[in-house]
């Protein structure tokens, strides 16, 4: 064990690593914050400059970016409710309007205070835990799986804010929009009216630009948000204390959320973000504000994404399968650099492998850092005067939707939901349900029906899968506890 | 119109309108040798599979040969009809490239693609990788014969595949009507779902192809019954064909390299012997042994041929399966 | 307050028209044999629960009942959003015959006028430096294939 130990911190000890890690943090950062550039695209497109790096560079450089990116999405989230990645259209749901209040500052450090935590304790259980969860996420099969998204679907009640109704309906179409494009499971071609750009389904960052960026800029404000008004802000903004204290417990909570829901081949940053945002409204206590800048959903979603890129982590350096899309690019990674990610890793090459769990955790740290010294130099940007601001985030709105696919029907998918997003707005619909349903649909039904290929059409397949069955019973407990508190609320109203 | 204030204003906009012309004339004027500017080799699958790790090594070497940069472009979508229908329609000067993979065949005949292998320059195939059947270790049949005879005598076997219509379904659907044996296909979002879920215990066999499969042998979660190769595979020297076990299937996916129609021979020449020269340096060969890929270079008339005979075999496998009617 | 009273029951109707179109098309997609589900059940699933959430609220909001208190109201917005999304459209449509560079140009230009910027030369050179820095971040950093068109 010493001896691993001692080659490990040899691996960790050539300066060229921490260069490496500085390197790709700083352009992973930026990578993230330009919508449409994604955290898969940015490791993607560094890959070959590490064809002439050593394995351990290589690996630093491209996991710099990873956590980087997952990052970097939220401050175009905060800032402008333009999510940089996926992953940060939970964040902005309260980052957003914190931002408008003129806690901008506040709402910036606060969300890389939970994703240092959320991060820092998805490592130590990638450290500690990596063989039991693996085993775990293997057991999910496609009951399971189905059962999981249900849930995921039946704590949007909770994300649903004035009308049930309306929460509810946003949720069905949201569905329905998942279904668009090629079925998985037959391969027949579903709403696409002879078109082949949707095949593939709903192009999610498209829709994601549109119903939050495009309908922003769309639906320009009289009042034009406030800008930081609080006292001049310091070099190196810390995390308020009091901050810290509420948002403690469902900042840790998140972050196991997130580790788990990462690890699961199949679901990402996004998914775990959004679950974790949902767990926390669904727990909410008096005087919380969801949906208008409550703290705590900031702290969830920012905990539950970074955890979810150590949980994704886990299938790959245990089984060597990808948790991610990010992941199945690092894979590509370590097979270029002769290295098979798999059971065989920490037997193989243990010092290797323990270097780079150190990695990890030095990136979360040094995110950290970095977030926290430029918060009071992002936040300049709230100064640029309104109109280029606003003409700005419409015309890399449209990049971002464009660049992903080079395909210009992406664009068209932008503006519409763009459109539809100032509709939702005027008319009272939710968009957060929306979204969680269009990312679920596709898991859910394809489960499914994938489960009910298995058991040969029957439904009875879900009686011989006891974890299904407890995760189907706890989401019918919430959608109750859910309408019950409502119910409770209105009585109390009036 | 014109106003002090504005000076800076102009100089801005006469500057870029020179450049702007500028532009335009260097790519009229464009033309003559060959290569003058960056090379775009279209992968038209998304970063993280085995086609883009592909093509972004490929990229990497060309770039020395060549002495512009290759640009790999992920122009995704439809299943990969977006990124081939994106290089027929490039401009023919030999400075688009296009990856080509096993879907220029079964996209058309399903009715998902408005064109045919013969709408393309077919340059050159680079790798290709058998179907490989693969069960769990502990798995009660040790060969391909006994695996059939179990999928006779009890419920029919799941066997996973990455996508309905996919190549990997068709590879299991031929091994099914070749052995006459009754098979339930599930399918999942690409391979390494489906190699996720047979390690799971939730489906019984898959069939994708020993790339993807190779740390999971190595480590012993996973046994393979037989690859549909003719020939036994450098990197499973131990693994029987199914031809040796009395399944007479040659079956695997492709990829290789095409260009838009019309491309002049002078050009086509220096991009087939440059990316020949790559693909045989020893670098490559070392690459492709650690990503387990099966290299298998054939030229322009071979690579030809096989499309338009698999091209027929695909036709009648789907139309059994039900897929194309 | 005239726009609010209309936009809740229209929005609605178009959810129950989607919920119709939805299940109409759904039913014509092929059924698979046995008890396997088809492409189809779950859109008609789908449609069938939209349309009859529609309908509650169809009714409930033609009962008078209000359902949203706080529902964002400014006339002003309309117009405004008119305007751009037909900018974003026309732009989108002549991007691949006028270029990448020549379109964002005016796309920058005229969404800076419609904004109340007044002085056009300036919206212009504006349209122009962030044409080009797009062009050079995402066409020649990231390798991003943008249009081209006639006139770059």
């Amino acid at each position: 064990m010493m001896e691993v130990i001692s080659s490990s911190a040899a691996l960790l000890l050539s300066p060229i690593v921490w260069l490496c890690l500085l390197a790709g943090v700083t352009a992973g950062m930026v990578v993230g914050a330009i919508p449409g550039l994604s955290a898969t695209m940015g490791v993607a497109l560094l890959v070959p400059f590490t064809f002439e790096l050593e394995i351990m560079p290589a690996i630093t450089l491209l996991l710099g970016v990873y956590c980087g990116a997952i990052y970097g999405g939220t401050i175009p989230a905060i800032l402008f409710r333009t999510p940089g990645t996926p992953a940060s259209a939970a964040t902005l749901i309260d980052g957003y309007p914190m931002m408008l209040r003129g806690e901008a500052g506040r709402a910036l450090s606060l969300s890389a205070f939970s994703a240092l935590i959320g991060g820092v304790i998805g490592t130590l259980l990638l450290i500690c835990l990596t063989p039991q969860i693996s085993r775990f996420a293997l057991s999910f099969g496609p009951a399971e799986f189905f059962a999981l998204a249900v849930l995921g679907l039946s704590l949007i009640t909770a994300l649903s804010g004035d009308s049930l109704l309306k929460g509810a309906i946003a949720t069905v179409a949201g569905l329905l929009c998942a279904t668009v494009g090629m079925d998985p499971v037959s391969g027949y071609p579903r709403f696409l009216f002879g078109s082949v750009s949707l095949m593939e389904g709903m192009p999610f960052i498209p829709v994601l630009i549109g119903l939050f960026a495009i309908a922003e800029v769309f639906s320009i404000n009289s009042d034009p948000p406030v800008a930081p008004s609080e006292k001049r802000m310091k070099l190196f903004e810390l995390p308020h204390l009091s901050d810290i204290k509420r948002c403690g417990w469902t900042t840790v909570k998140s972050a196991f959320i997130g580790t788990f829901t990462g690890s699961t081949p199949g679901a990402g940053a996004d998914i775990a973000a959004f679950l974790c945002y949902s767990a926390a409204c669904q727990q909410a206590k008096e005087g919380d504000n969801y949906g208008n800048g409550e703290p705590k959903g900031i702290a969830a979603a920012e905990s539950g994404k970074t955890a979810a890129t150590s949980g994704a982590m886990i299938p790959l350096l245990s089984l060597g399968i990808p948790g991610d899309s990010v992941t199945a690019v690092l894979i590509g990674a370590f097979i270029l650099h002769g290295i098979q990610p798999g059971p065989l890793l920490f037997q193989q090459h243990a010092p290797l492998a323990y270097a780079i769990l150190a990695i990890m955790l030095c990136a979360h740290l040094l995110v950290f850092g970095m977030a926290l010294s430029t918060a009071s130099f992002v936040t300049q940007a709230l100064k640029i005067d309104r109109r280029f601001l606003n003409t700005g985030i419409l015309l890399l709105s449209l990049m971002g939707a464009y660049a992903l696919r080079s395909n210009l029907v992406d664009c068209w998918v932008a503006l519409g939901f763009g459109v539809l997003g100032v509709g939702m707005r005027r008319s009272g619909f939710p968009a957060a349900p929306f979204l969680l349903a269009l990312i679920l649909g596709g898991m859910a039904e394809t489960n499914l029906r994938r489960a009910l290929v298995l058991s040969h059409g029957s439904l009875g397949f879900v009686f011989h899968r006891p974890l299904a069955i407890g995760l189907l019973l706890l989401s019918i407990f919430f959608v109750f506890a859910t309408i019950q508190r409502r119910r409770g609320q209105r009585k109390k109203n009036g | 119109m014109f106003r002090k204030g504005d000076i800076g204003a102009w100089v801005i906009i006469i500057v870029s309108v020179t450049v702007l012309g500028w532009m335009n004339f260097q790519r009229r004027a464009a033309g003559g040798k060959f290569p003058q500017r960056p090379v775009t080799l279209i992968c038209p699958f998304s970063p993280g599979g085995g086609t883009d790790l592909l093509a972004r090594k490929l990229a990497h070497e060309a770039e020395k040969q060549l002495g512009v940069p290759v640009l790999v472009s992920n122009i995704t979508g439809g299943g990969g009809a977006i990124g081939h229908a994106a290089g027929r329609i490039a401009p023919a000067d030999g400075h688009t490239v296009l990856m080509t993979t096993f879907e220029l065949i079964s996209l058309p005949v399903q009715g998902l693609a408005p064109f045919t292998y013969k709408d393309l320059d077919l340059l050159m195939l680079l790798n290709m990788d058998p179907a490989a059947v693969a069960v769990r270790s502990d798995f009660p049949a040790n060969s391909l014969k006994e695996f059939i005879a179990k999928a006779k005598s009890g419920n029919p076997l799941s066997i996973g595949n990455s996508g309905a219509g996919a190549v990997w379904h068709l590879a299991a659907a031929m091994l099914a009507d070749h052995a006459d044996m009754p098979a339930t296909h599930v399918p999942f979002n690409g391979a390494s779902q489906a190699i996720t879920a047979l390690i799971g215990g939730h489906i019984d066999a898959v069939t994708v192809s020993p790339a993807e499969l190779k740390i999971y042998v190595e480590s012993n979660q996973v046994k393979l019954l037989g690859v549909m190769s003719a020939e036994r595979l450098k990197s499973f020297p131990e693994t029987p064909t199914c031809r040796e076990q009395g399944q007479d299937l040659v079956f695997g996916t492709w990829r290789g390299l095409a260009l838009p129609q019309g491309v002049s021979k002078e050009t086509r020449d220096i991009l087939m012997k440059t990316f020949k020269d790559v693909v045989e340096s020893p670098e490559f060969e070392t690459f492709a042994a650690q990503s387990g890929m099966n290299l298998h270079l054939l030229t322009s008339e071979d690579f030809l041929t096989m499309t338009a005979r698999q091209a027929g075999e695909v036709a009648a496998t789907m139309k059994q399966l039900g897929i194309v009617k | 307050m005239k726009p609010r009273i209309a936009i809740e029951p229209l929005s609605f109707i178009l959810a129950l028209l989607l919920a119709i179109g939805t299940a109409l098309l759904a039913q014509q997609f092929p059924r698979t044999q046995e008890a396997h589900s088809g492409p189809g059940s779950f859109p008609l699933f789908l449609g069938i629960v939209l349309a009859g959430l529609a309908l509650c609220g169809l009714i409930q909001s033609m009962r008078g009942e209000k359902l949203h208190a706080n529902a964002e109201t400014e006339p002003k917005t309309g117009v405004h959003m008119l305007l751009l999304a037909s900018a974003t459209a026309l732009y989108l449509m002549l991007m691949p015959v006028l270029g990448f560079i020549t379109g964002t140009t005016m796309l920058c230009m005229g969404v800076l006028v419609i904004h109340g910027y007044c002085n056009p030369v300036r919206a212009l050179a504006a349209g122009f430096v962030a044409a080009f820095t797009l062009y050079g971040v995402f066409g020649l950093l990231m390798n991003v294939v943008l249009p081209k068109g006639w006139i770059g």
